[in-house]
C-alpha cells in the first residue's frame, strides 16, 4: 500500500476522528482505515497515537464506547460520537475552515 | 470542570485496574489482527502480513504503555511499586529500620493511648441520645466554698415542671445496698432517683415501666428497675422477671423494670434503681411551714424534715427543650429561686452565701475534674512524637546523604521532581507505617494494662477504647510522621547544588553548609524539646512530693478501717443500732493488737460521706458571706485517739455521751473554733445544727477541740472545719481500729469479728487509712509518673540524636582529621574539637529549652503545689542531667575520633 507519511497535528487528529464517527459508530481499526480512505491515502494515521487519542477523547467526553463483535467477530469496542463531541466537531470544523481561508488569503496576495 | 472530570474518569479506572490493562491489550491486538487480515488479502504470506501489521502499527510496548498511562492505571502501579521498593530498604538495613520502627512505635503509641483517654472523655459524646442537651443543675454557694453543690428532693419538686425551657428534670443519688442475705449477702451499687430519670437520659425501658409518684414515699417504695447485667446475674434473664423479687437491706424488694443491655449512666456502676423516698411533707415544706411549726397530726416536730429538706444529696440531671438556650434555662432557675429565697427563712442566710442555682451541660460538669490533667497528659506526649521524629528524621537524613550522588545523577538525566518527591516521601510513609502498626499495638497493650491497673475510676473512664477514631487517627499520624520525615530529606536532595555533588570524589556524601545546619538545627531541637519534658517531670514529681509530704492532721500509719452498713429491716430502731456498735467496740477492743477502736459517720479519705451542713452557733449572726458549711460527724468515744488527732482543749468525746437522756455535747476542730469564736473561750459555747434558727432545748454545747484534719485531699486549701458529734443513730458507718501490730493480717480478723456478731450482714472489706489516703492521689500521681517516663524517653532519644549527628561528623571527616593527624595535631586536640561541638550544641539547645521550659512552667501552674512555675533545683537538676546525657554521648564519637590512624584513614577512601 503506497503511503505518503504526512505529519498530523494531534489537534487535527481529533478533529479527523470525530468526523468520522459522526457517520455512525465505529472501532478503532474501522476509524483508521477510513480516514485513510476518505482522504485518497493522503492521511495516514499513526497508530501509536490514534489509540491513545480514542483514550483521550472518551475521558473528555466527546466519545462514548461500547463492546460489540467486529466483522470478524471478535470482541471490539465501538466508539460513537456523544452530543459534547457534536458540538466540539462543529467548533473545531468552524476554527479550522477559518484558519484555512486565512491562509489562503495570505497566500493569494502576490 | 474538565479536569475533576478526568480526575473521576481516572479513580474508576483505578478501581478495575486490572480490566483496564486487558481491555487495553485486546483493542490494540484486534487492531493487529484486521491489519494482518488486510494484509493477506493483499497478497503477502502469513509472516509477512503479521510483521507489516506490526512494523505499521509502531512499538506495542510502548503504545500500551501511553495508553495505560492516558487511562491512569499506572499511578497506581507506580505507587505500588514504590512501596515495594520502601520495604525492600527497610528490610536490607534491619538494624536502622528496627531502631526507627521501635522509636515510631515508642512515640505513636504513646500518643494513640492518650488519645483515646482524650476522646473518650473530651471528645466523644456521651452514650446517651442526644446528650448534648443534657444538663445538671448545681446549687452553689461560692462564698461559702461550694461550687457545684448538690440539690435537695424539694427543689425537684420545685423546679419540676416550672421551668419552661427544660423538658424534664429528675434526680440521682448513689446508694450501696446489701442485697441477698447470710453467706450470699454482698454490695451491690445502686441508685435512687425520681419517676422521670430514664425519661430525662432519653433511655427507654426493656421490661415494665418506671415509677410511679406514689412510690416515691416511704411504705410503696419497696420496688425496683434493674439493669441487664442484674437481670441475667440473679433471675437468669427470666421474661417473667416483672413482678418477682429479691432480698435488700432485708427488705423484700419487687422488680418492676428492666434496663436496656448496655445502659451506665456516666460513670455509675449501679445495678439497681430504687425510687428516691422521702417524706411526703418534705415536698413543699419550705413555703408551707415556717420554722418551729408542726405538721397537722402534731405528733412529728417539723424540724426532722427541713433538715431531710435542706440535705443537698442529689445530683439534678434535666433536659434541654429543643431550641431553647442554657441562658433560658439559668433564668428561669433563677426566677423560681428567688421566689421560693422569698418564702425562705433562711433567706438572708442563703443570700450572703451567694445560693444560687447553676445550669451546666452534663458532660462539662462530669469531666472537669481530670480534664485539665488529660490534656496535659496528652501534650506531653505530642512533644514526646515531635522528639522522635526529629530524631528519626537526623537519622534518616544521615542515610540519606549517602545516595546523594545517586539522586544528583538522576535530577540530571532528566527525572521529575515529582518523582523524586514521590519515591522519598513514598519511602519514609511505608517506614512510618510500619511503626505505627507497632505503636497500635503498644497502644492497645497500653491501656489493657492501663484498666486492669483502674483507670476506669477516671469519669468516664470505663468507654476508654481503641475504637475505629483511635484507628484513623493511627492512619493519619503515621502517614504526617511519614511526609514529616520526608520533607527534609526532599528538601536536602533538590536544594543542594547537583554539580557539586557530582564533582566531589568521594561515593558518599557532600556536606553542604545547608544540609549541616539542618542536622545541627535538628539536634538543638531536640535537646529543647527533652529539657522540656525533664522540667515538666521534675516539677510535677517536686509537686508530688510536696503533696505527699502534707501532714493529712491524723496519723494514718498501723490504722485499718472498713465500712458498715446496717440494713434498716433489721435494725429499725434507733437503739438496736446503737447497742450494735458498741457490742461491736468491744468486741474488737478486746482483740490482742487493737490499741483503740472507734466507729464514725464520715471518715475523711472516704467517698459518700454526708454532705457539709451548716451549723449555727449561739448569738451568731450571719454576715455576708457568713453561711459556711462544714464537715458534720457523729463519732464514738475512742475516735480522736485511734485516729491519732490530737486533742487541743477540753475532752473529746465519751461514750456516756451517746447514751439517749445525755446532755448534747459536741467536739469541734480548731478552724471552726477560729472562725466563730476567734478571740475567746470556746468550751461551753453552744450551736444548733439547724442553721435556721437557734434553739436552746436543740443546741449542742461545745466540750473540746482538736486538731484539723484533711478531709477530701492532702492538697486541699478549702478549711471547711469539722463538727464531731456523739454517735447516736446512723446505720452507715466506718470502723476505724488502730493496730499495736501490723497491719497486714488483722483484716481476716477483724472482718471475723463482723460476722459473729451478726452473720446476715456481708463481709466488711478492711483496709488501711493509708490506702484510702493513696487512692485520693491518683490524680495526681498518674501525670508524674507518665511524665517521668516522657522524660527517661525523651533524654534516651536525646543522646542517641547528639551520638548520631556527632559519630556520623566523625565519620565524614575521617579524612580531614587524618591529613590534621599527619600534620602534627594531637588527638587531645582533635577529639576537644568534636566536644566542643557537641557542647555548643547543648548550650543552644538549653537555651531554647529553658525558654521553652519557662513556657510550660507557667502553663503547668494549676496543677502544682505549692511549686512557682519557675523552681530554680529543678531547673538545675534539667540542666545538669541534659547536659550530662549529651556529653556522654558527644564523648564516644569525640573518643573514636582521637583514635583514627592517619595513614589507615588516608589509605582507605
Amino acid at each position: 500500500m503506497p503511503t505518503t507519511k504526512s505529519e498530523l497535528l494531534q489537534g487535527t487528529l481529533d478533529l479527523l476522528i470525530l468526523k468520522t464517527l459522526s457517520a455512525g459508530a465505529q472501532h478503532g481499526y474501522a476509524i483508521a482505515q477510513r480516514i485513510q480512505e476518505r482522504s485518497a491515502d493522503v492521511l495516514v494515521v499513526e497508530e501509536g497515537s490514534l489509540y491513545p487519542a480514542l483514550y483521550r477523547m472518551e475521558e473528555k467526553g466527546w466519545i462514548a464506547a461500547e463492546w460489540g463483535k467486529s466483522e470478524n467477530n471478535r470482541r471490539a469496542k465501538f466508539y460513537s460520537l456523544t452530543r459534547a463531541g457534536r458540538k466540539q466537531l462543529e467548533e473545531e470544523t468552524a476554527l479550522w475552515e477559518r484558519i484555512v481561508r486565512a491562509i489562503g488569503l495570505v497566500l493569494k496576495t502576490a | 470542570m474538565k479536569s475533576l472530570r478526568s480526575v473521576w474518569w481516572k479513580l474508576r479506572s483505578l478501581a478495575r485496574l486490572g480490566a483496564v490493562k486487558r481491555e487495553i491489550d485486546e483493542e490494540l491486538r484486534l487492531h493487529l489482527e484486521l491489519r494482518t487480515l488486510e494484509n493477506l488479502a493483499a497478497g503477502m504470506s502469513p509472516e509477512e502480513a503479521a510483521r507489516a501489521a506490526r512494523r505499521r502499527f509502531g512499538n506495542v510496548q510502548s503504545i500500551r504503555e501511553e495508553c495505560r498511562d492516558v487511562r491512569g492505571a499506572s499511578f497506581v502501579e507506580t505507587m505500588l511499586r514504590d512501596i515495594r521498593f520502601g520495604l525492600r530498604m527497610l528490610r536490607k538495613n534491619p538494624g536502622f529500620t528496627a531502631v526507627a520502627v521501635l522509636t515510631l512505635a515508642i512515640c505513636i503509641g504513646a500518643n494513640l493511648a492518650i488519645f483515646a483517654v482524650v476522646d473518650a472523655i473530651l471528645v466523644r459524646s456521651l452514650p446517651l441520645p442526644d446528650a448534648s442537651r443534657l444538663v445538671v443543675i448545681h446549687n452553689a454557694h461560692p462564698a461559702s466554698g461550694v461550687e457545684r453543690g448538690q440539690a435537695t428532693i424539694t427543689d425537684y419538686f420545685e423546679r419540676r415542671g416550672n421551668i419552661d425551657a427544660l423538658e424534664s428534670l429528675s434526680m440521682f443519688r448513689e446508694e450501696t445496698y446489701i442485697v441477698g442475705e447470710r453467706d450470699a449477702a454482698r454490695r451491690i451499687q445502686g441508685a435512687e432517683i425520681t419517676p422521670e430519670f430514664f425519661q430525662t437520659l432519653g433511655i427507654g425501658l426493656v421490661k415494665g415501666a418506671t415509677f410511679t409518684d406514689a412510690e416515691l414515699n416511704y411504705g410503696p417504695d419497696t420496688v425496683a428497675i434493674i439493669t441487664d447485667q442484674f437481670w441475667r446475674d440473679n433471675f437468669g434473664a427470666d421474661s417473667n422477671v416483672l413482678g418477682r423479687t429479691f432480698l435488700m437491706d432485708s427488705l423484700v424488694i419487687r422488680v418492676i423494670g428492666v434496663l436496656p443491655a448496655g445502659f451506665r449512666y456516666l460513670s455509675t456502676k449501679a445495678q439497681i434503681y430504687r425510687p428516691l423516698s422521702h417524706f411526703q411533707e418534705t415536698r413543699d415544706l419550705v413555703s408551707r411551714y415556717p420554722p418551729g411549726a408542726h405538721t397537722p397530726d402534731r405528733r412529728t416536730p417539723v424540724t426532722r424534715y427541713t433538715a431531710r429538706a435542706r440535705m443537698h444529696d442529689g445530683q439534678m440531671v434535666a433536659r434541654l427543650r429543643a431550641g431553647r438556650s442554657m441562658a433560658e434555662a439559668q433564668a428561669q432557675l433563677n426566677y423560681v429561686n428567688s421566689r421560693r429565697l422569698a418564702l425562705d427563712p433562711l433567706s438572708e442566710t442563703l443570700k450572703t452565701a451567694a445560693y444560687h442555682p447553676r445550669v451546666e451541660f452534663l458532660r462539662t460538669a462530669h469531666v472537669n475534674s481530670v480534664k485539665s490533667t488529660v490534656l496535659l497528659v496528652q501534650i506531653g506526649a505530642l512533644i514526646l512524637l515531635l522528639l522522635g521524629g526529629i530524631n528519626l528524621a537526623g537519622l534518616l537524613l544521615i542515610r540519606a546523604s549517602g545516595r546523594m550522588k545517586e539522586m544528583a545523577v538522576r535530577q540530571a538525566l532528566g527525572a521529575g521532581r515529582g518523582r523524586l518527591a514521590r519515591e522519598i516521601l513514598t519511602e519514609t510513609t511505608v517506614l512510618s507505617f510500619v511503626g505505627g502498626v507497632g505503636g497500635v499495638l503498644l497502644a492497645v497493650v497500653s491501656l489493657r494494662v492501663a484498666m486492669s491497673l483502674g483507670i476506669d475510676a477516671l469519669p468516664l473512664g470505663a468507654d476508654i477504647v481503641f475504637d475505629r477514631r483511635t484507628g484513623l487517627a493511627a492512619v493519619f499520624a503515621s502517614v504526617m510522621v511519614g511526609l514529616g520525615l520526608g520533607l527534609p530529606i526532599l528538601w536536602m536532595h533538590l536544594h543542594g547544588s547537583t554539580n557539586l555533588s557530582l564533582q566531589t570524589e568521594t561515593r558518599g556524601a557532600t556536606t553542604s553548609h545547608a544540609v549541616q545546619r539542618l542536622r545541627h538545627g535538628l539536634i538543638v531541637t531536640q535537646i529543647a524539646a527533652a529539657c522540656v519534658l525533664l522540667y515538666g517531670a521534675g516539677l510535677l514529681g517536686v509537686s508530688l512530693k510536696r503533696t505527699l509530704d502534707q501532714s493529712p492532721g491524723f496519723k494514718p500509719e498501723q490504722v485499718m478501717t472498713g465500712d458498715l452498713m446496717l440494713p434498716w429491716q433489721n435494725y429499725q430502731s434507733d437503739g438496736s443500732r446503737v447497742a450494735f456498735v458498741f457490742r461491736l467496740l468491744d468486741q474488737l477492743r478486746a482483740v490482742p493488737g487493737v490499741s483503740h477502736a472507734a466507729v464514725s459517720s464520715g471518715l475523711p479519705f472516704t467517698k459518700g460521706g454526708s454532705a457539709p451542713r451548716g451549723i449555727l452557733p449561739e448569738g451568731f449572726v450571719p454576715t455576708p458571706g457568713g453561711l459556711r458549711v462544714h464537715y458534720v460527724s457523729t463519732v464514738t468515744s475512742d475516735y480522736a485517739r485511734a485516729m491519732g488527732i490530737p486533742l487541743l482543749k477540753g475532752r473529746f468525746i465519751e461514750d456516756a455521751d451517746s447514751r439517749e437522756d445525755a446532755p448534747k455535747v459536741a467536739v469541734l476542730d480548731e478552724i471552726l473554733a477560729r472562725i466563730y469564736w476567734p478571740n475567746g473561750d470556746v468550751i461551753g459555747q453552744r450551736f444548733c445544727t439547724d442553721p435556721s434558727v437557734f434553739k436552746p432545748e436543740l443546741a449542742y454545747t461545745i466540750v473540746g477541740i482538736v486538731g484539723s484534719v484533711k478531709q477530701q485531699e492532702l492538697a486541699e486549701t478549702a478549711k471547711l472545719g469539722a463538727v464531731y458529734l456523739p454517735y447516736t443513730e446512723f446505720g452507715s458507718f466506718q470502723i476505724i481500729t488502730r493496730l499495736s501490730g501490723s497491719a497486714a493480717t488483722m483484716g481476716s480478723t477483724l472482718q471475723k469479728i463482723v460476722r459473729q456478731l451478726d452473720p446476715r450482714l456481708p463481709q466488711v472489706d478492711f483496709k488501711p487509712m493509708q490506702r484510702r489516703i493513696d487512692d485520693s492521689l491518683v490524680t495526681r500521681r498518674s501525670p508524674a509518673i507518665l511524665a517521668a517516663v516522657f522524660a527517661g524517653v525523651a533524654l534516651l532519644l536525646a543522646g542517641t540524636g547528639v551520638y548520631g549527628v556527632l559519630a556520623y561528623a566523625v565519620s565524614q571527616r575521617r579524612r580531614e582529621v587524618a591529613v590534621r593527624m599527619a600534620c602534627g595535631a594531637t588527638p587531645r586536640l582533635i577529639g576537644r574539637q568534636f566536644l566542643t561541638l557537641g557542647a555548643k550544641l547543648l548550650v543552644l539547645g538549653i537555651a531554647l529549652g529553658t525558654f521553652g521550659a519557662w513556657i510550660a512552667g507557667r502553663a503547668m501552674q494549676r496543677f502544682l503545689v505549692e511549686v512557682p512555675s519557675f523552681h530554680i533545683s529543678t531547673s538545675a537538676a534539667t540542666v545538669f542531667v541534659i547536659s550530662l546525657v549529651t556529653l556522654l554521648a558527644a564523648l564516644l564519637p569525640a573518643r573514636r575520633a582521637t583514635q583514627i590512624h592517619p595513614m589507615e584513614a588516608l589509605r582507605h577512601e
